[in-house]
């Protein structure tokens, strides 16, 4: 299982990061690093107008490459294939986000320790996906090869 | 005499990967890990956490410790293979056991270098690889106010700054003229100096520890240009050497490490290599190297365990690369950076508030990276290293801290895994 992105449906609003940030915290998403994120490609200033928007968040690879880096056994695939980790674990040694092609970890400044996206766990539908007004991003379930 | 489909020599992150390769094609052979060491799978690069009291032994496991017997492996820890035989298929024990096997994986990775200096091997004096060692230095601690650590590579700024947040005074001695002098040149290094000495960490280059002073204890040490330094504890983090022995007394083909081949295979039929022992291909030097990186030997072990079972994978080859943290500043080192191995390729800088960047460029590829403060971007910078991505006109975006996939995707690049 994985959120797959749309990005020709995406327009940029930021609905998803908001609620992540309120999906993984107790309160007030204030302070509260998303796990998605909208980045634009064109931001230096003086320059042309911000080019389309783009999704950054785990892709939950088949054979992850964070999994391989991770020192501490935070970071795992479980039997569905899902990329999660125990907060608890790690270091914040920052191996995963050395390998992550996809630039989809993130630091949490205040804990010192990474965050990702853990597909909501609990939750029936992702908070991103669910808040996502113009459907560009959707829940894929299907099965890869390792 | 028993007999394993699969016996692994090694218990660290090519072992243990070599497991879950062979798993991937061969659900029921038997399996037997050996290893010297007694203690369970752990996480040998989170030596320092646990030396700074940030992580417990729980902490320090890299698999629960109902994992062997969950697996069905045969544990055979606190043991040493003292012999390999290739023709007769079997590996013997310190005690004399002998074991056959159809498939071997030599994961013995590397062991400490013990320098031999007078003193040497005074109460007090430890090297720093090994859960062992980490243990002793760490309780040796109450007899320590000042330490002293030889060598400037990634080991030994981990084990000065885990000292150090135990509020002992450290001081670094390196024997060239600037840290980290393997993986980067004089200028970026020395903003990581900067950091460490910020932090009360004394550092002094071009230097070498003459003699460990003391009667049976520690005291102090002699730096070859006759200072004396006070100090209750000397930590040799001199570098490591691959153990190879097994694998040259039974004939394999050994460089620095064990030659293998891109299916991690040795030498000799039915006997492979993984890990900070292998010889592997350097994707950016072309050269044979031995990469000591816990993520290649994860990758590497996995390929050789998925070969061994009969598989067919390969392993590309792998680059330098390291993630540190200085007293909470991350910083992050991949690929060519030392002049002396970037050739004639470009190095681009920058640099803001609490963070600095420069890459290295050669040929319209980014060949080099090296990252303090701001890091989020440092996978995909890795991608395109590794995939040869061309950076032309991609450079000043790649500087910045906010450098994302998108910048990536609005040059018409696809993030491409294969997958």
């Amino acid at each position: 299982m994985k959120v797959k992105v749309r990005p020709d449906r995406c327009i940029g609003c930021k609905s998803c990061e908001i609620a992540c940030a309120m999906s993984h915290s107790s309160g007030s998403p204030l302070g509260i690093a998303p796990r998605i994120r909208v980045k634009h490609g064109q931001v230096v200033r003086g320059q042309r107008e911000p080019s389309k928007p783009y999704v950054v968040t785990c892709r939950h690879c088949a054979k992850p490459k964070c999994v391989e880096a991770c020192i501490s056994n935070a970071i795992y695939q479980d039997a569905d294939g899902r990329v999660l980790y125990d907060r608890d674990r790690c270091v914040g040694c920052w191996m995963c986000i050395m390998v992550c092609p996809f630039g989809a970890i993130h630091r949490d400044l205040r804990a010192k320790k990474v965050a990702k996206c853990d597909l909501c766990d609990g939750r029936e539908t992702p908070a991103c996906v669910q808040a996502c007004k113009v459907d560009a991003l959707e829940i894929d379930n299907s099965r890869r090869e390792q | 005499m028993r007999s394993f489909r699969y016996i692994i020599i090694g218990n660290s992150a090519a072992g243990i990967a070599a497991y879950e390769g062979i798993r991937q094609k061969d659900r029921a052979g038997s399996v037997a890990m050996i290893s010297d060491e007694t203690a369970p799978i752990y996480s040998r690069s989170l030596i320092s956490y646990f030396l700074a009291g940030q992580i417990d032994e729980e902490g320090m496991l890299f698999r629960p410790r109902s994992f062997y017997g969950r697996e069905g492996i045969e544990a055979l820890l606190g043991r040493k293979v003292v012999k390999v035989d290739p023709k007769a298929h079997q590996v013997m024990l310190e005690d004399g056991e002998v074991f056959g096997y159809e498939k071997l994986l030599i994961g013995t990775g590397s062991a400490a270098v013990h320098p031999d200096i007078p003193g040497g091997g005074l109460n007090g004096c430890f090297v720093f690889r090994s859960y062992e060692d980490a243990k002793a230095i760490k309780a040796y601690l109450p007899k320590v106010k000042e330490a002293v650590v030889l060598g400037g590579g990634p080991v030994g700024i981990k084990a000065a700054e885990a000292l150090s947040s135990r509020k002992i005074r450290v001081t670094l001695i390196v024997s060239s003229g600037n840290l980290l002098s393997q993986i980067l040149d004089g200028t970026t290094a020395s903003v990581i100096q900067k950091m460490l000495e910020d932090h009360n960490v004394k550092v002094i280059t071009r230097c070498d520890v003459g003699q460990v002073l003391g009667e049976s204890s520690v005291t102090g040490t002699k730096l070859a240009d006759g200072r004396v330094i006070p100090c209750q504890m000397v930590v040799f983090c001199k570098g490591v050497q691959a153990n190879t022995g097994l694998a040259v007394e039974a004939g394999i083909s050994v460089r620095k490490g064990i030659v293998v081949d891109d299916h991690m295979r040795s030498s000799i039929p039915d006997i492979y290599a993984a890990g900070d022992v292998a010889e592997v291909k350097d994707i950016l030097t072309g050269q044979r190297t031995i990469h000591a990186l816990w993520p290649n030997a994860m990758q590497q072990g996995y390929v050789a365990g998925m070969n061994m079972a009969g598989g067919d994978r390969s392993y590309d080859g792998g680059f330098g690369m390291n993630a540190i943290n200085i007293f909470g500043t991350p910083i992050i080192a991949m690929g060519l950076l030392r002049p002396e191995v970037r050739g004639g390729a470009e190095v681009l800088t920058a640099k803001g508030n609490g963070w600095y960047r420069s890459l290295v460029v050669r040929d319209d590829r980014l060949i080099g990276a090296f990252l303090v403060g701001e890091i989020d971007s440092a996978g995909v910078l890795n991608h395109m290293i590794t995939h040869k991505i061309g950076i032309h006109g991609l450079e000043e975006a790649a500087l910045r801290p906010d450098f994302s996939p998108a910048r990536l995707a609005e040059a018409g690049i696809e993030i491409d895994i294969g997958e």
